[in-house]
This record gives structure tokens, C-alpha cells and sequence, in this order.
């Protein structure tokens, strides 16, 4: 594994906004809403993109102004942060001997971000929004800590180079397959969409994004898709063998399972109807906190044994 | 404008998002510009921030107007505005509100409000006028008052609608929410500018319209619902459906294309489970409210979209409209009302959309009375 210099980071966030841009267009491709022609569905986040930048940033009233920009930037600067310890194929921003925990802290960090983009907007479905994170927060957390424990006590390491290295032989996600889904579900909810596109609901007039416009809005969204790509290049790492895979280089298959995770994700926002926050943390804590542990404790049991 | 601006607002007039006020009376101009968006592949947003096009259907009253008027003031600009009473004037209407848009008209776009930064207002659809302490930005202090576990809690009045996002035009329903928890909640429908001329859309004479027209508004409820709850698959696919009925293909096809998504929605469980036990109306709470039943609304809010579908399924398998008489349309929005208390804010919506008053019955009514 190799670290780069500084600079190394500046190829990361390209990767990371190129895969964040391709997840957009196919979102658009997949709405059959999005208009007759393919190029014009595909095209979704040009023209988006192009909105927003056209259209005016707004204020409320007595709006806590920084507090809220702070926290509509939140989500695109944690993704960033999330993919600086993620590998791309044998290249790595920042090698962290305690990578795993790096992502979860990062993550962590989301809770402040998303609370204050609702918070500071100083409007009701704006703060709703942010309550709603912090529910889904409290159901996700927890089952995602120890989703992420499971393939650190199997390689032995918080490294995540480490983690990659010891799936040559066997992928993780072939003897811990339950970890896996909980963090692709975890993936999904920090990057609310899909099932868990709770706080960011229509119901509330978009909650959190009830109220930022133009450039403010463009930051939230491209921070929301950064999420869903650095969620799935972690879970590549994680669980599918990170660069491993015959003939092509091990950058092109980072990329190409890393784009193949997040178009799975993508299909499957949209088909299942949202988890309000009492349902998450019944699935949540009932369902996937012991389904986890039960995980843990097989592949902890699994590592002892070969010892 | 430099280059880049032009090629800029060539590119955003591609998905221009379209905010829909409709007042009661005008359903069948915004079923017309909700089948238009869809056509262009242009998103309806949920809230002015998201919106450049404020699409007004149908005449207003002198309330509405002026909750419209505040949302016109959100707008971040650039923007553009129509309204739209003939359904014919559709197409061309909308076009021409997005040319405007643009600047492409030969004139400059509506920059948006001026000071843009301030909204003077304290929800976005409040009508503030509570007493109590006022803050800088000339906002109220929320109130503290008991909340149902014997806590003093801040009371937020917050009023949802006359314009939202899949929600009956022109409702008004103003609730008192402690965090998101609905303490109280009371609901009226802003009347458009001339009542007396309103006539509920399945209210026609020709029994294959109003056939059809009674499965149009079952979808249309069941589309809102859907919205509401998070499924905008099940929700677009019940909108285009819709659609299809009012531009008058054949009932067989609509029925084969109905049937998919009739198996899909009683199929599935996440829906059931986002639904179920909510707004469970009984005879009791019918009496307690006050209000006599009417026999259709029983049961939770499943087995409200259950009978939709079913009476859907049942006019487009040829069966024969609906002749019993309406459901009382006051009561009916009185129980959702009284339903809504207890909720938290999405189930709150949820219990609302799953009885779905219809606003054109209710201004029929009250002028009846």
C-alpha cells in the first residue's frame, strides 16, 4: 500500500465527486419521471446542477446563518473525509492505523452536520428534519458500529489496507454476509435516501431541505450522493476484496465494484416505501443490532479458532 | 447575460421545478398540469426554495390569494408565475412561464424578491398571529404548555397547508405540535373566488365520465398517500395511471395497467407496516368526536387504501359509479382532524391523506348548508 503525498487527497475527491455525479445520472436514468428522451434522464444532474447555480441563495428570518451553512456543507466535507482512508486499488490518501474507526467517527460527525442544516435554517420543517436524523441516527448507529467491528476482528487490524489484505483468499462478505447488509442499510441512512430518506421527506416539505436554494441546496445534495459513493467504496474495501480481481488493474476494480455497489443502492431507493422513526428503531434494534452481534460473535469465534 | 449564463439557463429550463397552488373547484386544471410536468419530465417541489414556476390552478379567493402571495415571496428567483383555469391552456401556459423563466421570452426573468434575504414570515405558511413575547425578526416565542406526559413543554403553532406538496388544494389545517407531536389540530378549507360555482370533479352527468372520473379521483387519493408516506414509486406509477384515464384511453387498458400495481401495494409488507394502525376509526371514536360515521372511513389507514383500491379495481373492471350519496365531507375532515392528535408529524399526514377530504365536496357542501 502505497501513501501519496498530500496532494494525494485532491485524486480522492475527484474519485469520490466522479462516482458521487455517475450515481446522480443514474437516479435520473432510472425515473421513468425524469422525461421521454435517455440523455435527457441521464443528463439530471448537469441540468440540476445548472439550476442551482442560476437560481439565488435565500435567508429566513433570524436564521442562524453560519450554524446552517456549516451544516449544509457537513455532508459533502464528511464523504470527503470518509474516502481520504479508503483505498483505491494499492493507493491510499491517508493510511491510517485506525482507519475503521476513522469512518465511524466521520460518520459520527454527521450527526451534528445534519442536525444544524435543520436546525440553523430557523424554520419548523427544517428542525423536524433534523429531529428526524437524530432518531435515525439512534437506530442505525449502533448496528453499524458493530457491522464494522466484525471484518476489524477478522483481519486483526483497524487498518483498513490490513483489512483488504487478508480477504485474499476469501472475501468477507462470503462468511459475514449479515454485516454487509447492515452496513449497505447504514449507507442508505446516512446518506438519507431510500428507505431511510426520512428526514429529507416530502412529507415535511423536505425537512432538511425544506428550506436552503441555490448554492446551499446544490452543497446538500452532491453531499448526499458524496455519501452514498464514499459509503460504497468503504463497503468495497470492507467486505469485497477492496482492488482484488483478475487481469485488470487494482484501481479499475476498486472503481468497478465500488460503481456497481452504488448502482445497487440506487435501483433500490425509491421501491421501498420510508421507515418513520419508530418503525427504524423497531428494525433497527430488534432486528439488525442482535442479528449483528450474532455476526460479531461467529467471525470473533472464527478468528480465535484459526488462531 | 455572458455566455455562460445563457448556456446556464439553457441548461436549467431543462427540469424547471413547478410549485402547484390549486384552489377548490379547480381539479381538473391541476390534474392538466401535474400530466404536463410529467410529460416534460419537470419535478413538482415541495417547498418554494426548491421551486422556480408557481403554477396557480384554478380562481383563488381573497384568503388564498393572499397565503399564495406569501409563497410567491419565497421564491428564490429567478422566477415565473402563471395561472391556469382551462385545462386546454395548459401546455402552451407553462411553456410560456418557463420561457419567462429563462429569459428566452426577449425579456428579463423575475429576478426574485427584492432583499431576497428576509421572508417576514414565521412559518412558511403561518398565519402568526398568536400573542405572547416577540423576538428579533419580529417572530413569536413559542408558548409552554402541558403536554400529554404532564411535562411543560413549548407549544409551536404551525400551519400546514393552504400550499404544500401532495395535499388537498386548499386545505388548512392548523395544528398546536409539541416537538413533533400534534397537541391539537383543527382544519377549513380556503373557498375559491366564486363557491357557488364549484361541482366536485366525479359530479357529472354522462355515467361512463363519471365512471371514470370516480376511478381518476380514488388514484389521485391513493397517488397522495403514497407520496405522503415515502413510496414515490407506487405514487408516480397510481399519478400516471391517473393521467392515462383523464386523456381517455381505453377503461381495458387502464384495468391491465392497474392490476401490477393493485398486487404490488396489497403485496407489499413495508407499505402495510408504514400504514397500519394508524387512524384507526371506530364507531366510539366517530361518537365521541361528535360526528356521525360514515360506513366507508372505518378501520386504520390500510384498510382505507385497501378499499380505495378495491373500488378502483371495481369501476375499471366496468363496474357501475358509485351512486350512494357522498360521505359526509365535514365529518369526514373532522374525524381526520381529531385523528391527527396524538401523532407525530408524518403519522399525522399519513391519517390525513389516508381519508383525503376532498376540498371541491366541502365548499359543495358549505354552500348547500
Amino acid at each position: 500500500m502505497t501513501t501519496g503525498a498530500w496532494w494525494g487527497v485532491l485524486p480522492a475527491a475527484g474519485v469520490l465527486l466522479g462516482v458521487a455525479l455517475a450515481a446522480a445520472a443514474l437516479a435520473g436514468l432510472l425515473d421513468p419521471a425524469g422525461g421521454s428522451t435517455l440523455a435527457r434522464r441521464a443528463g439530471r444532474p448537469v441540468w440540476e446542477t445548472a439550476r442551482l447555480l442560476r437560481q439565488r441563495r435565500r435567508g429566513v428570518v433570524a436564521a442562524d446563518t453560519l450554524l446552517w451553512r456549516l451544516g449544509l456543507a457537513g455532508p459533502l466535507v464528511v464523504a470527503l473525509l470518509m474516502v481520504v482512508v479508503v483505498p483505491l486499488g494499492d493507493r491510499v490518501a491517508a493510511d491510517l492505523p485506525v482507519g475503521v474507526v476513522w469512518f465511524n467517527a466521520m460518520d459520527v460527525l454527521l450527526w451534528a452536520a445534519v442536525w444544524l442544516a435543520g436546525w440553523g435554517s430557523n424554520s419548523a420543517y427544517g428542525l423536524v428534519g433534523g429531529y428526524r436524523f437524530l432518531a435515525q441516527a439512534l437506530g442505525y448507529e449502533l448496528p453499524l458500529m458493530f457491522a464494522l467491528t466484525a471484518p476489524a476482528v477478522a483481519a486483526g487490524s483497524l487498518r483498513i489496507a490490513d483489512v483488504v489484505a487478508a480477504q485474499r483468499e476469501l472475501w468477507f462478505v462470503v462468511w459475514m454476509p449479515v454485516a454487509f447488509l447492515v452496513f449497505l442499510g447504514a449507507v442508505l441512512a446516512f446518506s438519507m435516501s431510500g428507505p431511510f430518506a426520512y428526514p429529507d421527506g416530502r412529507d415535511v416539505a423536505g425537512g432538511v431541505l425544506t428550506e436552503p436554494s441555490g448554492v446551499d441546496r446544490l452543497i446538500l445534495l452532491a453531499g448526499r450522493y458524496a455519501l452514498l459513493a464514499a459509503g460504497a467504496a468503504t463497503a468495497v474495501a470492507l467486505f469485497l476484496g477492496g482492488g482484488s480481481g483478475p487481469l485488470l488493474p487494482a484501481w479499475l476494480w476498486s472503481l468497478v465494484k465500488t460503481l456497481a455497489v452504488v448502482a445497487a443502492l440506487v435501483a433500490l431507493r425509491g421501491r421501498v416505501p420510508v421507515l418513520r422513526a419508530d418503525r427504524v428503531m423497531r428494525v433497527a434494534w430488534l432486528g439488525a443490532l442482535p442479528a449483528t452481534l450474532a455476526q460479531v460473535l461467529a467471525v470473533a469465534m472464527l478468528a480465535v479458532g484459526r488462531g | 447575460m455572458g455566455l455562460t449564463g445563457e448556456l446556464l439557463a439553457r441548461w436549467a429550463a431543462r427540469r424547471p421545478h413547478l410549485l402547484v397552488a390549486a384552489a377548490p373547484g379547480a381539479s381538473a386544471a391541476r390534474l392538466a398540469v401535474e400530466a404536463q410536468a410529467d410529460r416534460a419530465g419537470w419535478p413538482l417541489a415541495a417547498a418554494p426554495a426548491d421551486a422556480d414556476v408557481l403554477v396557480v390552478a384554478g380562481d383563488p379567493g381573497p384568503e388564498l390569494s393572499a397565503a399564495i402571495e406569501r409563497v410567491w415571496d419565497q421564491f428564490p428567483g429567478p422566477r415565473a408565475r402563471v395561472r391556469v383555469v382551462d385545462p386546454a391552456d395548459v401546455a402552451s401556459g407553462l411553456a410560456a412561464a418557463v420561457a419567462r423563466l429563462t429569459g428566452t421570452a426577449g425579456e428579463r426573468p423575475d429576478p426574485g424578491p427584492d432583499g431576497a434575504q428576509l421572508d417576514g414570515g414565521s412559518g412558511r405558511h403561518g398565519h402568526g398571529d398568536h400573542g405572547g413575547m416577540s423576538m428579533p425578526g419580529g417572530l413569536m416565542m413559542a408558548e409552554r404548555a402541558e403536554d400529554r406526559d404532564g411535562l411543560k413543554l413549548d407549544a409551536l403553532h404551525l400551519a400546514l397547508g393552504p400550499v404544500l406538496a401532495d395535499w388537498p388544494a386548499g386545505l388548512v389545517v392548523e395544528l398546536a405540535v409539541q416537538g413533533d407531536v400534534v397537541q391539537s389540530a383543527s382544519a377549513r378549507v380556503l373557498p375559491p373566488a366564486d363557491p357557488a360555482a364549484v361541482r366536485p370533479y366525479p359530479d357529472v352527468d354522462h355515467p361512463g365520465l363519471r365512471r371514470r372520473r370516480q376511478a381518476v379521483a380514488h388514484l389521485d387519493s391513493l397517488s397522495r398517500l403514497w407520496a405522503v408516506v415515502g413510496w414515490p414509486a407506487g405514487a408516480a406509477t397510481a399519478r400516471r395511471l391517473r393521467d392515462a384515464l383523464v386523456d381517455d384511453v381505453p377503461l381495458a387498458a387502464a384495468y391491465a395497467g392497474f392490476r401490477p400495481l393493485d398486487r404490488r401495494a396489497r403485496r407489499s409488507h413495508a407499505l402495510r407496516r408504514a400504514t397500519d394502525g394508524l387512524g384507526v376509526l371506530s364507531a366510539v371514536t366517530a361518537v365521541r368526536a361528535g360526528v356521525e360515521i360514515p360506513a366507508t372511513a372505518c378501520g386504520d389507514a390500510t384498510a382505507r387504501w385497501r378499499r380505495r383500491l378495491a373500488e378502483t379495481d371495481r369501476l375499471l373492471s366496468g363496474g357501475e359509479p358509485d351512486t350512494s350519496p357522498e360521505p359526509d365531507a365535514v365529518a369526514v375532515r373532522e374525524l381526520a382532524a381529531h385523528l391527527m392528535v396524538g401523532l407525530d408529524l408524518a403519522a399525522a399526514r399519513v391519517v390525513l391523506a389516508s381519508f383525503d377530504p376532498d376540498p371541491d365536496e366541502l365548499v359543495a357542501a358549505r354552500m348547500r348548508s
